[in-house]
């Protein structure tokens, strides 16, 4: 997905703008528009039409635009919300306005039914299986006759009202629906919960690393996606008098609502619907040209492919940023070296009650017994056991296929192991979740440093999430306490000034610190630290060595996979070698520099050079 | 019994000819990544050029898969190199959308060329059947299945006994130890999704005598071939053809012993089952995500 | 002797961070040459580098006296007979044993004669291309599928083989098969330059010996001496082995 999500901190911007005039102008234009031509049912149908195209763009907006799940079975949501407005209307003697919000709640629970089943696949296959989802709706609709009235469909009452009124209920209603549904978007996306659909987008794997419960997430933002879906698929229901399952269920109103929201911008709060604006009047032109329906069907794929291929970030991303590049930024974002600040012991304060007990001795924090890991035939964790000390500062070396990454993985919950257990704390953690090895204090760095590349410095530090609570997700996506923390934080790591700046655009040595940051807003116990040398030039290696150190005296423990030897061996209290799989050496550095097992591990195994030598010379 | 064996048969023959159609599609994926859902719509359209060609010149559709299939085979080239070679590096369920809006003008061209009507073509043996005992077979479908055949198994001469075979197994299994030896991946794939289609060719011309064609009616040959990769295992070609031969035969049996109606929901309940249980499917690789350390 | 590969000043890496830093280093004809180093130091760019899979950024190598640096493309670089042995992955599984030495001939397929003869040649010197011929390469074990690889390779008739850890996920037997085969084609002619993450195994085993580290070459020489060297431990463990 190549979107440009909205900033999460809403700029305090005039009220009175440009472009919020143009809104104001246009919103009152469809007002008033029934009351100004009543008698132009042509018009008003149209607009209706795109009304509810628009209320389906903006929600799949929240599934695919926000969290990156591309489905094209979002029609679905509109047939389950007619029909149930269809089915019940004849049985409950009510008007189908008041029905609609039920198709809303069908709508829910399907949704909740879906976002937990099918969001385990992702990509291709997550498409693949929206596609069939409404293939199998709409066959369900037409074959089971006796409970959905088959292809025959089913008839509404017509509306009680005179020829005066006209369209104008149906009118109103969707447009009111249309404008909840974009409020409901701009909301979701200044929330926890819009920051953390975004960070799943991004790297869902890292959203899950920072304490974002991904399986809940997504299942909301099916929900978030569809509900008002529902309730627009009741009213139009109403409106149409009559439904049956191939127009209620239908792919091509599911590609629709993909092209409006491509055209209009992927992602953007008002793309959705300026592309509803635009896919609905081209429909009925192309419709109208020529009685074969093929003319439609032609230009709409082309216009799709060319959308996808020329256009991938859709209009509204597009102009913004020819007029930004015209503009001539005020701000040139060109790769600054970080200052380096003088560490006093402004080390942000940890968890409350960790005592800082600095060194080794202390009590064990993580403690791994008998991992074993295998990936087909090999074995690339073969009965790991070691446990680390509170308080430590614990390096992990071994040479290239020792295991350590995999053990890396193993305890910050990127994989589970074939046997074993991993103890934090004295809790068994080896089959939890890895957000919940998060709210437990855990934190890991990775080899490649992992942000989310599209928000900024200050987003990507204020998405960790220490707990998960329902309350918190309406919550701001960027509280002012927050915000204070993460200042703090940054500043600590010497990048104060770099929160507005989208993370992409950073050096690989500042991505780390960012990360490290990242990883302390989740005040945790233990961190894990991947090659946190790895790529970057040697200032640096003693400013993130100084950073580690001051850290610690506050009472984090640190687990560091590294390959610098001198590095690791000056800042490390404790050692563990691993070689094959297992831990062959643990104690003091300066006990490893010495220790035999420990060079043979690095040289290679006591080979027995005259048994190579008799192989190899002539 | 007779009516179980019967069905079970008619359902082997229908596999056979499924297989046919969705090789194409799952040899595309297996090279290049990509679900092209345009596939159905290039079947429906050389079936739409055999019918053409039938109805002007009266020669027997099977043989005018030796017009077709070289036809479509430079349409594949084309089409791969205006548009798919230019997407490559979207992210996968663009790519679908995209090949999806790829059908969708496919159909409509179609649409205005040959308007929306249902066209069969009718050889002479269109209604005759073989008496095998007490077993009746429809002559076009074995003649339909028995053209699979031979395609299906000059298919394999060609991906084993030819260089070119090879690389794109070599390709679709190992892109870097392909591009190690000197393979062009570029051109692999352009060759690759050049055969999917020409596949299609034949596929489309085998699909006049069996089934009615109409431009819409991509939708359920869509339903159908992602079921079979699906089942077979997207990108293994041995996958798909025991993925359309199994579900060949189930969708006979539902046809016989439920309803016409509810057969073709066998396929999507396939899909939703499989990628939820055993996304690989029968007979296709795991895509490793793990990275050993 | 004969320097079938220079390099000179190369300066190589990916994704923007310079991993090689000036390397200079002569490969010497008809001899097993095997770079040893801690990670990072750049064993696997530089083998890279040379097989055209990286871009050096800076320096030169030659071949033979021609450039290689540049110049020429991947495809092309096979075709001046410089073939590279991957650490893993190198196989197409599905695909049988001999199909897949086969392949190695690719760039070759026009001359179905010459490929062959070549595939003649290659069985005789590595029984398992005739003996488990129509075996899927999958079902091999570690040391049996290096062996297809080293035949792969041979292919062509290469006059420079790049190593990528030959020793990788193998276990003592099939370790000396293997290394016995190393040392066969360089018995015929050809030049090894080969990296080696074991260190003992791999310099016990060559003929001259190369330490990488930072992305420079900081030791070089007859095998033997650079093993026996006391700088060795220092660049693996950052300090002095005291021995016990």
């Amino acid at each position: 997905m190549t979107a440009e999500p909205a900033p999460a901190v809403a700029a305090r911007r005039p009220l009175l703008t440009w472009r919020n005039a143009l809104f104001a102008l246009a919103g009152a234009a469809l007002i008033a528009f029934p009351l100004l031509r009543p008698g132009d049912q042509y018009h008003q149908t149209v607009l209706i039409l795109i009304f509810v195209l628009g209320v389906m763009a903006t929600g799949w907006n929240v599934i695919a635009g926000f969290t990156g799940y591309v489905s094209l079975g979002q029609s679905a949501f509109l047939g389950l919300g007619a029909y149930t407005v269809g089915l019940l209307v004849h049985k409950v003697h009510v008007s189908p306005f008041l029905l609609a919000p039920l198709g809303g709640v069908v709508a829910a629970v399907m949704a909740v039914l879906l976002g937990s089943t099918i969001m385990r696949n992702r990509g291709h296959a997550y498409v693949i299986i929206t596609i069939a989802f409404l293939f199998l709706m709409q066959a369900i609709g037409l074959n089971a006759s006796g409970f959905t009235g088959g292809s025959d469909g089913i008839t509404l009452p017509l509306p009680p009202w005179g020829l005066g009124v006209g369209n104008a209920p149906f009118y109103y209603a969707l447009l009111a629906l249309m404008l909840l549904s974009t409020l409901m978007t701009w909301w979701i996306r200044r929330t926890k919960f819009g920051m953390g659909l975004v960070a799943i987008r991004e790297d869902e794997d890292k959203a899950a690393a920072i304490g974002v419960r991904t399986s809940v997430y997504k299942v909301l933002a099916t929900v978030a996606s569809g509900v008002l879906i529902g309730v627009a698929g009741g009213i139009y229901a109403y409106f149409l008098s009559f439904i049956d399952p191939r127009g209620m269920f239908d792919i091509l109103v599911s590609v629709q609502i993909v092209l409006a929201a491509l055209l209009g911008g992927l992602g953007t709060i008002w793309g959705p619907v300026l592309g509803a604006f635009l896919v609905v009047p081209m429909n009925e032109v192309t419709n109208g040209v020529a009685a074969a329906q093929g003319v439609h069907l032609f230009v709409f794929g082309l216009v799709l492919v060319a959308v996808v291929m020329f256009l991938p970030r859709g209009l509204i991303p597009t102009v913004r940023g020819w007029v930004e590049a015209r503009r001539k930024s005020t701000v040139a974002f060109e790769r600054r070296q970080s200052v380096p600040r003088v560490v006093e012991l402004s080390a942000p304060r940890m968890r409350a009650g960790a005592d800082p007990a600095p060194g080794p001795g202390g009590r064990p924090l993580l403690e791994v017994d008998g991992l074993v890991k295998r990936f087909g035939g090999l074995t690339a964790v073969d009965g790991c056991s070691f446990s680390v000390a509170e308080g430590s500062l614990t390096g992990l070396i071994g040479p290239n296929g020792s295991g350590k990454t995999t053990v890396f993985n193993l305890v910050s919950g990127m994989m589970r192991p074939n046997q074993g257990s991993v103890r934090l704390g004295g809790e068994a953690i080896e089959k939890l979740q890895p957000w919940d090895r998060a709210y437990r204090g855990l934190g890991r760095t990775f080899q490649s440093t992992r942000l989310f590349p599209k928000l900024t410095v200050m987003e990507n530090v204020v998405a960790p999430l220490k707990r998960f609570e329902w309350a918190l997700l309406p919550a701001d996506a960027v509280s002012g306490r927050e915000a204070r923390r993460a200042m703090e934080l940054l500043d600590f790591v010497g990048l104060a000034d770099f929160g507005p700046q989208p993370a992409w655009q950073l050096s690989f040595g500042q991505k780390k610190l960012v990360e490290l940051a990242q990883l302390l807003m989740l005040e945790p116990r233990l961190i894990l630290l991947d090659e946190p040398a790895g790529g970057i030039n040697p200032g640096l290696i003693e400013r993130i060595s100084d950073t580690i150190r001051a850290l610690n005296k506050q009472g984090l423990t640190f687990v560091i996979v590294e390959h610098n030897m001198p590095m690791v061996l000056e800042l490390c209290d404790a050692m563990l070698v691993m070689a094959n799989g297992r831990v062959i050496a643990e104690g003091s550095p300066d006990a490893i520099q010495s220790d035999r097992k420990v060079l043979d591990a690095y040289l290679g195994e006591d080979w027995n050079a005259e048994a190579a030598a008799e192989g190899a010379r002539p | 019994m007779t009516l179980l064996v019967q069905t079970i048969l008619l359902g082997l023959l229908i596999g056979g000819v499924y297989a046919l159609f969705a090789s194409g599609l799952t040899l595309v994926f297996g090279v290049m990544g990509i679900v092209n859902v345009a596939h159905p719509a290039f079947l429906v359209l050389a079936g739409l050029f055999t019918y053409e060609l039938w109805s002007r010149l009266g020669i027997d559709p099977l043989l005018l898969t030796l017009v077709t299939t070289p036809v479509m085979f430079a349409v594949g080239w084309l089409v791969y190199k205006g548009l798919v070679a230019r997407v490559r590096s979207s992210a996968t369920s663009m790519s679908v959308v995209l090949t999806f809006g790829l059908a969708i003008a496919l159909e409509g061209a179609m649409g205005m060329t040959w308007k929306n009507v249902f066209r069969s073509v009718t050889p002479v043996y269109f209604n005759q059947s073989f008496h095998v005992g007490a077993l009746v077979l429809p002559k076009a479908q074995v003649f339909g299945c028995a053209a699979s055949a031979v395609v299906l198994f000059l298919l394999y001469l060609l991906l084993t006994r030819t260089w070119m075979g090879r690389a794109i197994r070599s390709a679709s299994e190992n892109p870097e130890g392909a591009h190690l030896v000197g393979i062009d991946i570029g051109t692999v794939s352009a060759f690759t999704f050049a055969i999917g289609i020409a596949t299609a060719g034949v596929g489309g011309s085998v699909m006049s005598i069996l089934y009615p064609i109409f431009p819409a009616s991509q939708y359920v040959w869509i339903s159908r071939t992602l079921g079979i990769i699906v089942l077979g295992g997207m990108g293994s070609l041995p996958g798909a053809v025991l993925g359309a031969l199994v579900l060949g035969v189930a969708e006979t049996l539902t046809a016989t012993y439920v309803s016409t109606q509810w057969s073709v929901v066998v396929f999507y309940v396939v899909i939703l089952v499989v990628l939820l249980v055993k996304p690989e499917g029968l007979m296709g690789a795991r895509m490793r995500k793990d990275v050993v350390a | 002797m004969a320097a079938v590969l220079e390099l000179q000043g190369v300066v190589s890496g990916y994704g923007g961070a310079r991993v090689l830093q000036g390397v200079d280093l002569a490969v010497e004809s008809g001899a097993i040459t095997c770079v040893v180093g801690p990670n990072g130091a750049g064993k696997s760019t530089l083998l890279k580098t040379v097989s055209g899979v990286c871009r050096a950024l800076e320096g030169s190598i030659r071949l033979n006296g021609e450039h290689t640096l540049s110049a020429l493309n991947p495809g092309q670089i096979l075709a001046c007979g410089v073939v590279q042995v991957p650490q893993q992955n190198a196989l197409f599984p599905s695909l049988t044993v001999k199909e897949n030495v086969l392949m190695g001939a690719y760039i070759l397929r026009n001359k179905p004669a010459l490929v062959r003869r070549r595939l003649r040649e290659v069985e005789d010197l590595i029984p398992i291309v005739r003996d488990r011929a129509g075996d899927r390469a999958g079902n091999l074990s570690g040391g049996q599928r290096r062996a297809v690889e080293f035949a792969r390779s041979l292919m062509l008739d290469p006059s420079l083989v790049l190593l990528d850890e030959p020793s990788l996920g193998l276990d003592r037997k099939s370790l000396k098969q293997v290394w016995s085969l190393i040392a066969g084609m360089r018995d015929r002619g050809r030049t090894i330059l080969l990296v080696e993450q074991n260190v003992r195994l791999g310099l016990g085993g060559a003929d001259y010996g190369v330490v990488l580290e930072g992305g420079r070459v900081r030791l070089q020489g007859r095998a033997s001496e650079v093993l026996e060297h006391p700088e060795i431990a220092d660049l693996y463990l950052g300090g002095t082995v005291r021995d016990a």
